[in-house]
């Protein structure tokens, strides 16, 4: 079995992976996130596509199990309509974003306090957070190279830094666990 | 028109950027960079380990269940699944052979004890067979 056979480094990416999906969620941990997707995996409810490596197939399942999570909170909570944010007397909010993509209080409040986390780890690193501003936005490295005025190799080696620290951050952290 | 800020699609969006640069992450970095003095990975491997062995007794048990009650309750029907099992199975028909070639007819315990060893080899169809009154 696949699962049986991964490697040293495939075991701490998964860990990491886990860890990082688990960013923000409070009712679950990145343990219960990754012992889901091995669950859906050997169950057969979410089919492993031998084209796609098994890493990287592990990670789109807790991504998934992480966004059900998320969703369970919407779920729980109301969204007010006191809740939503000023709109600067500019045009209307776009409403029909907000009926696709209801904004939760707590969600919004959940994820803030983690982006601030994140944040916090880069607090002395210019280039790394205007690395992680244009992830943010959803922007390509292409774009981010051009936005910041960032050469690929300058590009690279932030986001070889974010990944670094995030990973010690989040592997050393026993009080996630 | 505006949108309002929502800061859990940047989280996403963020989370979604580092998931990918850890997996395009040489296999010799991931390593360097963990902590020496511990096995980080050694809770990964355990929860793995734990899950493997209990799942593979899991579905054996199922599917050995699925195909028991894929067996007909009624006498007529079991000797009906013998003989297309003996039709579809010659790894199985000397057993069926032992059975139904003794001088005596084989009793209604005999063809249950058919029926469960046949479970056990598989080879019992993974559906119930339709019922042909329906």
């Amino acid at each position: 079995m696949a699962l049986a056979r991964l490697s040293s480094a495939d075991l701490l990416r998964i860990k990491q992976l886990a860890r990082l999906r688990a960013a923000g969620l409070t009712r679950v941990d990145w343990q219960d996130l990754l012992n889901e997707a091995i669950t859906r995996m050997l169950a057969g409810t979410r089919r492993w596509p031998k084209s796609v490596p098994l890493v990287a197939f592990l990670a789109q399942t807790m991504r998934s199990v992480a966004s059900e999570e998320w969703r369970r909170l919407d779920q729980d909570g109301e969204v007010l309509e006191s809740d939503l944010p000023p709109t600067d007397q500019g045009p209307p909010v776009a409403l029909a974003e907000i009926a696709v993509n209801p904004i939760d209080p707590e969600r919004e409040t959940l994820a803030r306090r983690t982006i601030e986390e994140i944040q916090h780890l880069f607090q002395d690193d210019d280039e790394a957070r205007e690395v992680l501003n244009g992830m943010a936005r959803g922007l390509t490295p292409e774009e981010i190279q051009s936005e910041a005025r960032m050469s690929e190799t300058r590009y690279a080696s932030a986001q070889k830094r974010i990944r670094r620290r995030l990973a010690r951050h989040f592997l050393t952290a026993e009080n996630q666990s | 028109m505006n949108s309002p800020p929502n800061q859990w699609k940047e989280l996403q969006s963020t989370l979604d950027a580092v998931e990918r640069v850890i997996l395009d992450a040489e296999d010799d970095e991931i390593l360097l960079e963990a902590p020496f003095d511990r096995d980080v990975a050694a809770d990964v491997r355990a929860l793995i380990k734990k899950r493997l062995p209990s799942h593979g007794v899991n579905l054996r048990a199922q599917s050995k269940e699925r195909r028991r009650s894929a067996a007909p309750s009624d006498l007529a029907g079991r000797l009906a699944l013998l003989r297309e099992i003996a039709a579809r199975r010659p790894d199985v028909a000397p057993r069926l052979a032992a059975v139904f070639g003794a001088k005596t007819t084989p009793t209604s315990a005999d063809i249950d004890k058919l029926v469960e060893d046949f479970v056990k080899v598989n080879a019992l169809p993974k559906e119930p067979p339709k019922d042909p009154s329906r």
